[in-house]
C-alpha cells in the first residue's frame, strides 16, 4: 500500500509540477494566450479612402500563380486548435481552421488590411455611423447543400448574444441593438452607439448554419458535437477528419461561391517541439509552418522551402509601478525616461531575437496604419543620457554603484513568465545594462497564471515584462486609460486626463485620418511620459514549400483566397 | 487469496476518495483556472469571464463543486472538458490506445534486452561484457530522452534523406492524409519506442544484474552447483527465478506509464498520447480532464500493484497471502 502512495505522490507532483515547469519539455515559447488571428479589425471601412499602410502586406500583392489540380498541402503547428465553432473559438489554431472552413461577412484584404466582401457583397452605414446593411450574396451554399441567407447570420449573431453561451464576445458585440432581416439576401445591424472598428472587429465571424443549431440551446451548442466532430460552414473547404492533438483534415468544398480550391486536402499537424517542426519542413514531411527564431539561420540553408518573416501586431513591453501605494521609485518620468535610454535595445532585438524582430518606436503595432514611426524622442542608446537624467532626478550613486534617493536605494525586482526564453533573457539582459547605469533590477521568474494574477489581481510588483498580440484596430484604451485599471490592463495605474480624452475621442469617430491623428497625439504622450515601455516588434519567421504556390504568410490575414493555395504544376 | 484480493480492493476504495480530494484541492489551489484562456486577450471583458465562469459552475463553492463532480462519476460521467466542452472520457479513450502501442512496445523492447545483458553481465561479472554493459547502462541513465529523440530525428530522419537512404518519419504515428495500415505504424514505431526504451533498458540491466549477483551468492545457488547441475540450469532455473522478484516491484512501479504516457517522447515525436493530454490539461486546468485523468490513472495504478503483489506469490512460493 505505501508504494502505491508513493506512486500517487509521484502523479500528483507530475501532473501539478508540469505546469510549473513548461520550459523543460518544449522550446516553444510560452506566449501570452493567442488572439484569433484570423478575425482581425481594421481601419474604419467605410472610409475606404483612407490609406492604409501595410508595409508587410505589400508581398501578398503579387499575381497569383497558375496551380495543379489536386493533390495536399500539410501545415505543421504547435497546438491543435480546440473546436471549430467560430463563436467558441479563442486560440489561434481554432480561428486559423475556422478561416479555412467558413467565411464572415467580411474579411480582411491582406493587401491593404481593409475590409472586403465575403459573404456580403456590399454594405451601406447610415450617416450617423449606427446601421449597417449588408447585401448579401445569393449563391452560397453550406457544406451539406443547405441554401446560406439572412436567417442564417441573424441566427449566429443572435446566438452570440445568448449568456449561455461560452463565447468570450458577447460584451464587445453587446453594441447590437436590433438585427432585421430584411429580405433572404439582406440584413441590418443597428447599433447603440457608433463603433469605429465595427465592420473589422464584429462582421468577420464565420456564420453559423442555422438549420443544424437552431434545435439546440445555447447551453447544449457549448458541448455540441458540432463543434468538433461534424462542423458545417461555408467555406472553401469542408471538415473530413480530425484526430485530436494529431491532425485535422479538410477536404476541398467543390461547391465554394469563389471556385473548388486547387487542392484536394488542406491538412493541419500538430507537432509542439520547436526542432521538429524545422525538421519536417526540412524533409518535406509539412509544406507549411511557423517556425521559431533560433531556427532561421539553418532554415535559410534548405533550398527545398521559400523562408519569410514577416511583421506582426505583437510586442514585448515593460512596464514600471506608477502606483504610490505601491512605490514612488518611479512617479519622475526622467527616471523611465533613463531607464529605457539605458537599454541597447537593437541589440538585444540581434542577439535574443536572432534579429527577428524591430526596435518600437511607438506603442502601435508596428503593422497598424495608426503606427508612427517618427513619434519622438526615439530613445537610442545613451547611457549618458541616462545617467544623466537620474542624477538631475535626485538619484546619486551610492558608495556600492547603487543609486539612491532619500536613504532610498534604487533597487526593485522585475517579473516575467517562465519558459518564454525570449523574455527570460530580455530580463537578464535588462538587469545587467540597468546596473551600469547604477539600477539594481533582480529578475524573477513565475509561472504563466499566478504571474497574470499578480499583473491584473494582486498589483504585486515594481516592475514586469510581458507582451500582447494586438489587434488590427488600434484601439489601446484598455492599456493607458486611467478607466482600465480595473478591468483593463492599464496595469501600472497611469493616469492622464489629457490622454484619456484622447482615447475616449478616437472611438466616437469613423473617420480614419481623423482617428489616425488622435492615434499619433496618442503615441506622442505616451514616448514622453512612457507609462509602459513597448521593446520591440517581434516577427514570425515561417517557410513555405517550394512546391506550394500562391501560400504567402502574412499576419493580416493569410487565409486569404486559400482556395487559390495549390502545388507547382509538373 | 480471494480474501486478500477482496480486502486489497476493499482498502482501494478509501484511497481512491482521498486521492480525487487532494487533486480536487491541489488544482483548485493552483494558481489560474480554465478562464486563463481568456485572461489578459485586450478583447475580452471581464464581464465575459465572469459569465463563463458562472455557466462552467466555477462560482458555486468548492464542495458543491466537488460533489456534482463525484456524483456524476458515479454515475460513469466524467463531465466535459472545461478547454474544448468534450467529453472527458471521449478525449482519454482516444489516447490511451496510442500510449499503450508505444508503452508496450517499449516495454517490451527494453524486457527482450535488459534480461538477457542483465544475466550475462552478473554471469560474466568483471569481464569486457560486463564492463561495456556497465558504461552503457550508465551513459543511458545519463542521456536525457528529449535530446537522443531530437538527436535520433536528427540521423534517421532527416541526414537520412539527405543520404537517400529509407529515412523514419520524424513523427507522428501514421503517414500524413494516407490511411492507416500495419506497416506504416511500425515503421513510425521505431524510434519512438527505441528511445523511450532506452531508459528502462539502462536502469533495469543495473537492477537485474544485482539481483542476479545476490541470487548467484546465495547457499542454494551453491548447492545446485555442488549437486553438478550444468550452469544454465543453475542461472535460468535457480538464480534467475530468485532474482527476477525485485525487479517485478520495478516493472509495478513502471505499470502507471503504461497508462499515463510518455510527455517527452509524446512532444518530441508528435505521439499524441495520453502525457501530452495531462500535459495540457495541467497548463490550460483543465479542471474535468484532470480529474478524470487522475482517477482513471489512480484506479490503473492500483490494480496494477495489487498484479505485482500477486506475481510475487507466484514468483517465490514463501510468500502467503492472508
Amino acid at each position: 500500500m505505501k508504494r502505491v502512495v508513493i506512486a500517487f505522490a509521484a502523479l500528483l507532483i507530475v501532473m501539478l509540477a508540469v505546469a510549473a515547469c513548461s520550459s523543460s519539455t518544449s522550446s516553444t515559447p510560452a506566449q501570452a494566450p493567442a488572439q484569433p488571428a484570423a478575425q482581425v479589425t481594421a481601419p474604419a471601412a467605410q472610409a475606404p479612402a483612407a490609406q492604409a499602410t501595410a508595409p508587410a502586406a505589400a508581398k501578398a500583392a503579387e499575381q497569383p500563380k497558375a496551380a495543379a489540380k489536386g493533390g495536399q498541402i500539410v501545415e505543421v503547428r504547435f497546438a491543435d486548435a480546440k473546436t471549430l465553432n467560430s463563436l467558441l473559438a479563442n486560440d489561434t489554431a481554432s480561428t486559423d481552421s475556422l478561416a479555412l472552413l467558413g467565411n464572415g461577412l467580411v474579411w480582411i484584404n491582406p493587401k491593404d488590411l481593409l475590409p472586403t466582401a465575403q459573404l456580403a457583397t456590399k454594405w451601406d452605414i447610415s450617416p450617423d455611423g449606427k446601421t449597417y446593411t449588408f447585401t448579401l450574396r445569393d449563391d452560397v451554399k453550406f457544406h451539406d447543400g443547405v441554401k446560406f441567407t439572412a436567417d442564417d447570420v441573424k441566427y449566429t449573431y443572435e446566438l452570440a448574444l445568448d449568456e449561455k453561451l461560452n463565447s468570450p464576445r458577447r460584451t464587445d458585440l453587446s453594441v447590437i441593438d436590433t438585427i432585421t432581416v430584411k429580405s433572404p439576401t439582406e440584413i441590418e445591424f443597428k447599433l447603440k452607439n457608433v463603433k469605429a472598428d465595427f465592420l473589422v472587429s464584429n462582421a468577420s465571424y464565420q456564420i453559423l448554419p442555422k438549420h443544424i443549431l437552431e434545435k439546440m440551446t445555447a447551453e447544449q451548442i457549448n458541448t455540441a458535437d458540432f463543434n468538433t466532430k461534424s462542423p458545417v460552414y461555408t467555406g472553401p473547404f469542408k471538415f473530413k477528419e480530425w484526430v485530436k492533438d494529431d491532425h485535422l483534415t479538410l477536404e476541398a468544398n467543390p461547391d465554394y461561391f469563389l471556385g473548388k480550391p486547387n487542392v484536394d486536402q488542406y491538412i493541419f499537424k500538430v507537432v509542439k517541439d520547436g526542432n521538429v517542426v524545422a525538421a519536417q519542413l526540412k524533409t518535406g514531411e509539412a509544406d507549411y509552418g511557423q517556425y521559431e527564431a533560433p531556427m532561421v539561420a539553418e532554415m535559410q540553408k534548405q533550398d527545398n522551402v521559400t523562408n519569410y518573416a514577416y511583421d506582426t501586431f505583437n510586442f514585448d513591453f515593460y512596464t514600471l509601478n506608477l502606483d504610490p501605494a505601491r512605490t514612488t521609485m518611479f512617479q519622475d518620468k526622467k527616471v523611465r525616461q533613463a531607464l529605457l535610454y539605458g537599454l541597447d535595445r537593437q541589440a538585444m532585438v540581434q542577439s535574443i531575437m536572432f534579429g527577428q524582430g524591430s526596435v518600437a518606436n511607438a506603442s502601435e503595432p508596428v503593422l497598424s496604419w495608426a503606427y508612427n514611426p517618427n513619434t519622438q524622442p526615439q530613445y537610442s542608446y545613451d547611457p549618458k543620457k541616462a545617467e544623466q537624467l537620474l542624477d538631475e532626478a535626485g538619484w546619486k550613486k551610492g558608495a556600492d554603484g547603487i543609486r539612491e534617493k532619500d536613504g532610498k536605494k534604487m533597487s526593485f525586482q522585475c517579473w516575467t513568465n517562465a519558459g518564454n526564453k525570449v523574455r527570460e533573457n530580455y530580463v537578464t539582459v535588462m538587469q545587467e545594462q540597468w546596473k551600469q547605469i547604477g539600477v539594481d533590477m533582480t529578475p524573477k521568474l513565475e509561472e504563466w497564471n499566478a504571474f497574470l494574477d499578480r499583473l491584473t489581481k494582486t498589483h504585486d510588483f515594481d516592475c514586469f515584462l510581458v507582451g500582447f498580440v494586438w489587434n488590427v484596430d488600434p484601439n489601446q484604451r484598455t492599456m493607458f486609460h486611467t478607466d482600465s485599471y480595473k478591468g483593463g490592463f492599464n496595469m501600472a495605474k497611469y493616469s492622464n486626463p489629457e490622454l484619456d480624452k484622447i482615447l475616449d475621442d478616437a472611438l466616437l469617430t469613423t473617420d480614419v485620418a481623423k482617428r489616425k491623428e488622435l492615434y499619433f497625439k496618442m503615441q506622442q504622450i505616451i514616448a514622453e511620459d512612457l507609462p509602459v515601455t513597448i521593446i520591440d516588434f517581434p516577427k514570425q519567421p515561417a517557410a513555405v514549400s517550394k512546391k506550394v504556390v500562391n501560400l504567402v504568410p502574412n499576419a493580416a490575414n493569410f487565409r486569404y483566397e486559400a482556395y487559390k493555395w495549390g502545388l507547382t504544376p509538373q | 487469496m480471494q480474501r486478500y484480493i477482496l480486502r486489497r480492493v476493499l482498502q482501494a476504495i478509501p484511497l481512491l476518495i482521498g486521492i480525487t480530494v487532494l487533486v480536487f484541492a491541489l488544482v483548485h489551489a493552483a494558481p489560474g483556472s480554465p478562464l486563463a484562456q481568456f485572461e489578459f486577450n485586450p478583447n475580452i471583458k471581464p464581464e465575459d469571464i465572469a459569465r463563463i465562469r458562472a455557466n462552467l459552475g466555477l462560482d458555486r463553492p468548492l464542495y458543491e463543486q466537488y460533489l456534482r463532480w463525484v456524483g456524476g462519476m458515479l454515475r460513469g460521467d466524467f463531465g466535459v472538458s472545461m478547454i474544448t466542452g468534450r467529453p472527458v472520457i471521449e478525449r482519454i479513450n482516444e489516447r490511451l490506445g496510442n500510449t499503450l502501442i508505444l508503452s508496450v512496445a517499449a516495454l517490451i523492447l527494453a524486457l527482450v534486452v535488459s534480461i538477457p545483458v542483465g544475466v550475462y553481465s552478473a554471469v560474466r561479472r568483471g569481464k569486457a561484457f560486463d564492463n561495456a554493459a556497465t558504461v552503457l547502462s550508465t551513459a543511458g541513465q545519463a542521456i536525457p530522452a528529449f535530446w537522443l529523440g531530437l538527436v535520433c530525428i536528427l540521423i534517421f530522419a532527416v541526414e537520412f534523406k539527405d543520404w537517400g537512404l529509407p529515412a523514419f518519419p520524424s513523427g507522428g504515428i501514421i503517414s500524413t492524409g494516407k490511411p492507416f495500415s500495419l506497416g506504416d505504424m511500425l515503421w513510425h514505431l521505431i524510434l519512438p519506442s527505441f528511445v523511450l526504451a532506452l531508459g528502462f533498458i539502462a536502469q533495469w540491466t543495473r537492477y537485474i544484474r544485482s539481483s542476479m549477483l545476490e541470487a548467484l551468492g546465495q547457499d542454494y545457488v551453491r548447492t545446485a552447483q555442488a549437486k553438478g547441475l550444468n550452469d544454465h540450469v543453475v542461472i535460468f532455473g535457480h538464480a534467475l527465478r530468485n532474482g527476477l522478484i525485485p525487479f517485478v516491484t520495478l516493472i509495478g512501479l513502471a505499470l502507471p506509464l503504461l497508462f499515463s504516457g510518455a510527455l517527452i517522447i509524446e512532444v518530441i515525436f508528435s505521439w499524441p498520447g495520453i502525457g501530452r493530454l495531462a500535459y495540457d490539461a495541467a497548463t490550460e486546468r483543465d479542471y474535468t480532464t484532470i480529474m478524470g485523468l487522475v482517477t482513471i490513472t489512480a484506479a490503473i495504478v492500483i490494480i496494477g500493484n495489487l498484479v505485482a503483489d500477486i506475481a510475487y506469490g507466484i514468483l517465490d512460493p514463501r510468500i502467503r497471502y492472508d
